[in-house]
């Protein structure tokens, strides 16, 4: 069992589980810290933060207090009425995903000790959206309750920067701009922070990006700075302040495998599994969406398919007389007239447009000549 | 850029800014120090010393240096407290100078 420690439980550690710590020649301050002065900045300073990391994961010491995730849970759950949301970058495979859920997962221990509540209650894999489109990503949003760790996967495909002007975006966005109320915490991963659209981006507090990856130790460390947008002349400049806290700054983060937590166990396996799944379902539908492209057909070609299919057979039989021929189209004004059809009676008997009908009725007339 | 003498032509380095003067004024100061300590046998350290700290200019800083100075040098002897005491200025002025960035690393 890992035990995972925040700024106020670490007061009551036992002798124990410090001499187990010192024993490892870990340094115990850093507990009580909350972080760990590694020197100069320079190539020997990740690797100082990488091997006392190593020391948790390899001796399964206990983790200690976060106070990003701390601040992140006094700013979601305070009286300041605020929400938190955050980018993680990197290269494809680097483990933003993981960084992101193992983020998602201190804040939810730490949200559920100070209100007495389970982890689970406030971050899960159904709080978690993979590879979805934006549709996906607002219906989660649609059923999650307040203070909750949202958690958007490859956040390129729900609101990426080619899709920048589509309703969908726009839905997301203002769903970003206005889930102030909701208190959440949320976590966009994408290989480079690019690729989610502008609007989005500027409504993101901070950017971490996968700085070191040690899959094989069980951590990665994450380099994570605060996003500022000022205005400067007429141009908006983005500003991003490392974080400080204790008046230190802190340039080095270290995020561990979301297994490590024991209210999270088996995580990792579940959510590869859902990734998997849903990565072959996008494959799946680009693929069919690519296909279709190239025959031609187009959803606005399928939908008039869909339609001339279901209809056709209502629309001959009021468009034609008992003898097969063709009727005089009604003029307003006349429609008493006999041996004529009705557009109204049609639309409003087929549900169809009349644009649709007259697609309709052209479409018979030009079989018929041929 | 050539250091100028401490005593010597500052206004040469006019082009320069208040941070790259204050920098080389101390390391300046911190030289004819160590050449001192080092080689003369008459170097009144006591003065040596107040000469340094009183370039603080943080004056709670530059008290708390001084009395360090004052207890350690009761405590052991002369050579020993100016040696902590300049060292503790240094790491100041490296502080607020940015000399060199520390790194800190948190989870």
């Amino acid at each position: 069992m890992v035990l995972v420690f925040n700024s106020r439980t670490v007061k009551e550690m036992n002798d124990a589980t410090k001499n187990s710590i010192l024993a490892c020649g870990f340094p115990v301050e850093a507990y009580f810290d909350g972080m760990t002065s590694l020197g100069p900045i320079n190539k020997s300073s990740v690797a100082r933060f990488a091997n006392i990391n190593t020391l948790i994961s390899r001796y399964h010491l206990p983790l200690p207090p976060s106070l990003y995730h701390e601040w992140i849970v006094d700013r979601c759950t305070g009286e300041s009425k605020q929400d938190f949301r955050e980018i993680i970058d990197g290269p494809p495979g680097a483990g933003k995903s993981m960084s992101g859920i193992y983020g998602c997962e201190r804040y939810a221990i730490e949200a559920a000790e100070r209100n007495g509540q389970a982890p689970k209650d406030y971050f899960g894999i159904d709080n978690c959206a993979l590879l979805q489109d934006t549709d996906g990503v607002t219906h989660l949003m649609d059923e999650l309750d307040k203070f909750q760790a949202v958690f958007i996967d490859d956040a390129g495909v729900s609101a990426g920067h080619h899709d920048f002007a589509t309703s969908s975006n726009k839905n997301l966005a203002a769903i970003m701009q206005t889930c102030r109320t909701k208190r959440w915490y949320v976590v966009f991963t994408s290989p480079m922070n690019k690729f989610l659209d502008l609007s989005i981006r500027e409504l993101v507090y901070a950017k971490s990006s996968v700085f070191k990856p040690c899959h094989s130790a069980g951590f990665n460390i994450l380099k994570r700075k605060g996003i500022h947008i000022k205005v400067q002349g007429k141009k908006y400049q983005e500003y991003n302040p490392h974080f400080i806290f204790k008046e230190t700054k802190v340039d080095l983060y270290a995020a561990f495998s979301p297994d490590m937590i024991d209210a999270y166990k088996g995580i990792v396996d579940t959510y590869d599994k859902a990734r998997d799944l849903a990565a072959d379902a996008l494959i799946h539908e680009r693929a069919g969406r690519e296909s279709d492209k190239k025959n031609g057909t187009t959803a606005r070609e399928k939908k008039k398919a869909e339609a001339f299919k279901k209809h056709k057979d209502k629309v001959y039989e009021l468009t034609h007389d008992s003898t097969g021929k063709w009727l005089e189209r009604r003029v307003v004004g006349f429609s008493t007239a006999t041996g004529t059809y009705s557009m109204r009676k049609i639309t409003s008997e087929t549900g169809l447009s009349e644009h649709m009908i007259n697609m309709m009725i052209a479409d018979m007339k030009q079989a018929e000549k041929k | 850029m050539a250091l100028p003498e401490i005593t010597g032509d500052l206004a040469g380095m006019a082009g320069a800014s208040p941070k790259t003067v204050a920098t080389i004024s101390f390391l300046r100061l911190y030289e004819k120090y160590w050449d001192n300590m080092a080689t003369n046998p008459d170097f009144i350290i006591d003065r040596g010393t107040a000469a340094l700290i009183i370039a603080c200019p943080e004056e709670e800083q530059r008290n708390r240096i001084w009395q360090s100075y004052i207890d350690e040098k009761a405590k052991t002897n002369e050579v020993n407290a100016s040696v902590i005491a300049v060292g503790k200025m240094y790491t100041y002025m490296s502080d607020a100078m940015g000399l060199y960035e520390k790194s800190t690393g948190a989870w």
